[in-house]
């Protein structure tokens, strides 16, 4: 049943249905646009109008409650559409207004700014558009707010969307459009599954329904498909899913169900709705003319403040959205029981994605041309978000209250290392790094992990001090939260970090391990070896990996950012410290190397190569000297054997001598 | 346009032609509100949209053809009914002696056609 209001028209009382009354308001619009061209416009406005004002009266008097939607159709065919009077008009002047005839068609196409109140949002550019392209208003609307919303998102100084509403704003003549073709979104009741929102859609747009359907219920399927698959497209399928589904329920609050034939006709954009309506107006508007320059600037004002707020508060929004599910296993560890798991997830729902909701909704009905506020959602959003407020006050309290308390044990472990250096290796040598598809959130999931029965984070930070004596040793510092100084104390011994010491190398835990009963209460251990200043440490690149603060890592390594390093406590200071000698090995490409190095050492090695160019210089003399003595024994040799060859020779010639004589005395 | 020959252009000229001579014919019998001379056409068989006839009473009473006076009517507003001047009288003869002349002659030549 439409609301009946009581109007005074040409000073007859007459009582009409709200929508009746907008679709007459417009229809004397057309009329009235129509007749301004008219020589005697004004004289013949007025007589129509009087003739109306008649013919609605003697309906009333023939027995009728109140001016219907249907009363109104038949004035209008009584009195005649303006596109009727046309033709009429021309054909009976003849030849002179011809040419004006032929031009009628073009003059329609012009482009302008829709005047009539109840088809526009702001200054009917997009209305005008619409009729200029005789394409749906809603359409050029959500394009348009699209487009600004991208540009938004994308940072341009300035934005397109904007800009150009504004310019055709200012551009545009304002005038009242002909053939309106307005259009109503319903939900459809007579084709649905869940609450007729897709076929409604179809409807509306001239689509199948089912290829509505589909979109929707695909990247739902994707979702449901990818999370039980080793696919890495869950991501896009989640998100594409869920923002479906928030679509769908925002569509089944804000759209009414279509009951009425009246109600499918505007569905599907059917012309008996020639100006249907989409504004209510209330008796108050009959003057609106006088008062609405005033009330428009405050209207204005507002709607510049609500856009800024949209730029600021929705960002905002989403961004804490996106960090508390990127954080959801953290947060999860810490919001220990269930009740603290419930209304902590409740309250960073409520209180973020609310808003998002709400102007999400708040958009869609405006561009709908929803225009009474709803009063019901208005409350429904507000209570709700008051219940977020409240569960994340309560949550933020308890949590305060479990952690009043705060303390640190040490624990020291001796080195007796055998040689000049020493190395800290990881206990478990392997590093697993996730890879996410769209972006690296592997900062914020490595530094928890969490099995089905335990928990591990990396709250390990290690440091390098120098002892100040001749001993080697290491200090494990736990640090805890609690209630009390007690339950802090328990909470500190409660996870399990044994580091191994196998001669001249540590093996540390890249984490602290939890079981998972406990909740996560700050729990932090930091580890400082302190050895002399004459040893070397090497910690290997696998372990810096797998630490905690490996994404504050320098080049040089994180255990000697000045995060780590402080002047008063006598710590490493980066080529500032004296005695020290620190290098990087770059050539190695495993290990980043600290070398602590005395300069005696470096002494010693000058004297020790000083030693061995003296002995290179010794041997080499020696060399000669041998080979001297080698080529004299050579010479002797060949002297000797001279000497005996020439003994040899007189001793044969001796003989042969002897011989002689001996056969001469024979 | 002025070349293209069709049913609807004709149909709407003879009768547009025809219309300002009969509501000069109505309110010639004595004063006559709109919506009455409307009905009457109606009655007659010829249609027209009080859109329409609102404009053309108003072009005739500026070119001096007619005139109006405010009636009382019981519980509303005064109504505007028309009335003929002198030079509208003038020009409604000059008008019925052209249909009288049109008439006779398209009936002759109609006659003929039927008794072919």
């Amino acid at each position: 049943m439409e609301k009946i209001i009581q109007i005074n028209y040409q000073n007859r009382n007459i009582s009409i249905e709200e929508n009746a009354y907008t679709e007459f308001q417009q229809y004397e619009e057309e009329l009235k646009n129509y007749f301004s061209k008219e020589e005697s416009g004004d004289e013949i406005m007025t007589d129509l109008k009087n003739r109306m004002a008649e013919i609605l009266e003697e309906k009333l008097n023939a027995g009728s409650a109140a001016i219907t939607l249907e009363d109104i159709q038949q004035l209008k065919a009584n009195i005649g559409n303006p596109s009727d009077f046309d033709q009429d008009e021309h054909t009976s002047t003849s030849s002179t207004n011809e040419e004006s005839t032929k031009q009628a068609p073009f003059e329609k196409k012009r482009l302008f700014r829709n005047k009539f109140k109840n088809e526009r949002v702001i200054a009917g550019v997009c209305s005008g558009l619409a009729h200029y392209f005789s394409i749906d208003p809603i359409a050029v609307r959500i394009i348009f707010v699209l487009v600004t919303l991208f540009n938004m998102a994308s940072f341009f100084s300035f934005n397109l969307g904007i800009l150009t509403y504004i310019i055709l704003w200012v551009v545009l003549p304002q005038e009242y459009a002909k053939n309106n073709i307005s259009h109503k979104l319903f939900r459809n009741s007579k084709d649905k599954v869940v609450a007729g929102v897709c076929s409604g859609l179809a409807q509306f747009f001239n689509l199948e329904t089912w290829i509505i359907r589909s979109i929707f219920l695909v990247p739902l399927l994707i979702h449901i498909f990818a999370s039980h698959s080793p696919f890495k497209f869950h991501f896009l399928g989640t998100s594409l899913g869920s923002l479906m589904f928030v679509i769908y329920i925002v569509l089944w609050i804000i759209t009414p169900i279509a009951k009425s034939s009246t109600d499918f006709m505007l569905l599907k954009g059917e012309p008996i709705n020639l100006s249907t309506i989409q504004n209510p107006i209330s008796m108050q508007t009959v003057n609106r003319d006088a008062k609405s320059t005033t009330n428009s600037f405050f209207k204005y004002f507002a709607y510049l403040l609500i856009i800024v707020a949209l730029i600021v508060f929705i960002p905002t929004c989403f961004g804490f959205l996106f960090v508390s599910f990127l954080t959801f296993n953290i947060a999860n560890v810490i919001l220990h029981t269930a009740l603290l798991k419930t209304l902590g997830w409740l309250a960073i729902t409520l209180i973020f994605a609310l808003p998002i909701l709400a102007v999400l909704t708040w958009l869609i009905r405006k561009l709908a041309g929803f225009n009474r506020p709803s009063p019901v959602l208005r409350s429904m959003f507000f209570i709700l978000w008051i219940v977020g407020i409240f569960s994340g006050l309560f949550v933020a309290v308890s949590l305060i209250n479990n952690m009043k308390a705060f303390v640190k044990s040490d624990k020291t472990y001796n080195l007796n290392p055998t040689s000049d250096t020493l190395y800290v290796k990881p206990i478990n040598p392997t590093t697993t790094t996730s890879q996410n598809v769209f972006f690296d959130a592997s900062n914020f999931n490595d530094v928890i992990n969490v099995t089905t029965t335990d928990i591990d984070i990396k709250g390990v930070d290690l440091r390098c001090k120098a002892s100040g004596a001749d001993s080697a040793y290491m200090v494990v510092r736990r640090y805890s939260f609690g209630k009390n100084a007690e339950d802090a104390n328990q909470n500190a011994e409660v996870f399990s970090f044994e580091p191994r010491i196998e001669g001249n190398t540590i093996y540390l835990p890249n984490s602290i391990h939890f079981p998972k009963n406990r909740a996560y209460r700050g729990q932090n251990v930091r580890v400082t070896i302190y050895v002399p200043t004459t040893k070397t440490v090497i910690i290997s690149e696998d372990l810096k990996k797998q630490l905690k603060y490996r994404f504050n890592a320098n080049k040089r390594g994180f255990y000697v950012s000045s995060r780590d390093f402080d002047e008063d406590d006598d710590m490493i200071h980066f080529g500032k410290h004296k005695g020290f000698n620190i290098t990087i090995d770059e050539d190695d490409e495993n290990d980043d190397v600290i070398r602590m190095k005395d300069r005696e050492k470096a002494e010693i090695q000058e004297e020790i190569n000083e030693n061995i160019q003296d002995a290179n210089v010794e041997l080499e003399e020696a060399k000669r000297n041998l080979e001297d003595s080698k080529r004299e024994a050579q010479r002797q040799i060949e002297d000797a054997q001279k000497e005996l060859d020439r003994a040899q020779k007189e001793a044969q010639r001796k003989l042969d001598e002897a011989n002689r004589k001996l056969e001469s005395k024979k | 346009m002025s070349t293209a020959i069709n049913t609807d252009n004709i149909q709407s000229q003879m009768k547009k032609g025809l219309l300002e001579y009969c509501i000069l014919s109505i309110i010639g019998r004595g004063e006559a509100y709109p919506s009455d001379i409307a009905a009457e056409l109606k009655e007659a068989g010829m249609q027209i949209l009080e859109g329409t006839l609102y404009p053309l009473l108003t072009r005739l009473k500026n070119s001096g053809y007619l005139d109006y006076r405010w009636v009382e009517s019981t519980g509303g507003p005064p109504r505007k009914y028309f009335t003929m001047t002198d030079s509208g009288k003038e020009f409604y003869h000059q008008l019925d002696a052209t249909w009288t002349e049109i008439s006779s002659a398209v009936q002759k030549i109609i006659q003929k056609n039927q008794s072919n």
